[in-house]
């Protein structure tokens, strides 16, 4: 999975800045036949290069002209790397938010670019844009989620069964247990939860954090997988649940509109209950 | 220009833990401690069972006002109350990974304190007024210094 976002990263310079000028050719067609004003914005954009890891990190600024610019903050971000600065380094995929790669802090939101609006209401206002906080940065923002993806493996999420089932049968699933799964399946581990949180800042190597333990009690909720003792008894200590203090910032944040404070507190009833 | 390996190997090289050693998580592995349901869930549900007898406890001391019992109750359920809390903190801020003995100070001063802080009701309670006579001898200790001038 993480060879793949390097790749995709990688890539990002050579096929994806084409793909996407032509993409963008046609915008630029259709607005200078309307000859709109120039509605000129400042992105303000957190710079640092591992070639020169001496150097410290800086804000960049960027001057976008709103009215030939796509409406999403990731349309502003391809159009500075197709037409202004091609250094700039970023993810992105799907552009409709459920890949989870263009997962950014913008104007103080951990939220996906592709599906955040560049606001109309505020012309003037410049926009900032982070990597997701506390995460080490591979380059510009693009954050290293390793880690992340090892603390997913680490809830072994998949389905675990004890018998063993003719491979050619469905599990069959009534339709009221398949709605408890309802706000869990739609995670797209994006890391926005996981990053707004102050627990997982300060503990990020024992926490699991808030994506993460989602995921955990998607599994859980399961009616088909039958390792809930084991599910639990790996949060039984001090730190892989109990470190959230029900802060909410990742129900807050989540641009998805899940709840992962929520699914916390079912796994926390589930370990006093069993 | 096709996507080269040289880039990812040369971050391997300067990576986190090059530059900042053993505080940063470990990539290779995640840390699985042994399930202890006294650090789990007992422990939790412990936090949640004084919350809820401390509730009653201060209601009957501010409603009520002074009574042997109680006093004795709140001797108790307060000191533990902020212990477990400050436990919290501890382990948020001042884990044992990154400060091993700093850890070890505060959490014995911790003990320390809570013992104290005990002692110091169980006294209060037995040799003077007790405890809630006394958080108002403590309220109205400026008016009365007042009226003795």
């Amino acid at each position: 999975m993480i060879a793949t976002r390097l790749v995709r990263s990688g890539l990002q310079g050579s096929i994806g800045g084409r793909l996407c000028a032509r993409g963008f050719a046609t915008t630029t067609g259709v607005s200078a036949s309307v000859e709109k004003p120039a509605d000129e914005k400042a992105f303000k954009i957190y710079r640092w290069n591992p070639d020169r890891p001496t150097e410290e990190p800086r804000m960049q600024e960027y001057k976008l002209d709103l009215s030939k610019t796509g409406p999403m903050v990731l349309d502003a971000l391809i159009k500075i790397k197709n037409e202004v600065d091609p250094t700039l380094t970023f993810r992105r995929s799907c552009r409709e938010g459920i890949c989870g790669s263009c997962a950014m802090n913008i104007d103080g939101q951990n939220t996906l670019a592709c599906i955040t609006h560049i606001p109309k209401s505020e012309p003037g206002k410049d926009m900032v844009i982070y990597p997701l906080p506390h995460m080490f940065v591979v380059k510009d923002l693009v954050p290293d989620m390793t880690y992340f993806y090892k603390q997913y493996a680490s809830i072994k999420p998949w389905l675990q069964r004890k018998d063993t089932l003719d491979a050619n049968k469905e599990i069959l699933q009534s339709p009221e247990e398949r709605k408890k799964l309802d706000g869990l399946y739609e995670c797209i581990l994006c890391a926005c939860c996981s990053t707004s949180c102050p627990s997982y800042w300060w503990n990020q190597d024992t926490y699991l954090g808030p994506s993460v333990l989602l995921q955990a009690y998607r599994w859980m909720a399961d009616s088909r997988d039958q390792q809930l003792p084991e599910r639990l008894s790996q949060m039984e200590n001090a730190f892989s649940v109990y470190r959230c203090h029900t802060i909410m910032n990742c129900s807050r944040t989540c641009p998805k509109h899940l709840n992962p404070g929520l699914a916390i507190a079912q796994i926390k009833l589930l370990l006093a209950k069993n | 220009m096709a996507f080269s390996s040289g880039r990812a190997l040369l971050f391997k090289a300067t990576g986190p833990r090059e530059l900042f050693g053993d505080e940063v998580p470990n990539p290779a592995q995640v840390p699985q401690p042994l399930a202890n349901r006294l650090k789990g869930s007992y422990h939790w549900m412990n936090e949640r069972a004084v919350t809820v007898i401390s509730v009653p406890v201060l209601v009957t001391a501010f409603v009520y006002g002074a009574q042997p019992i109680n006093d004795m109750l709140l001797g108790i359920v307060l000191p533990m109350h902020a212990y477990m809390g400050f436990q919290q903190v501890l382990a948020d801020y001042f884990h044992a990974r990154r400060w091993p003995v700093v850890s070890r100070v505060l959490k014995a001063a911790l003990v320390g304190l809570t013992a104290l802080a005990m002692f110091g009701a169980w006294r209060i309670n037995t040799t003077d007024v007790g405890v809630t006579d006394y958080c108002k001898r403590l309220w109205n200790a400026n008016k009365a210094k007042k009226s003795d001038e």
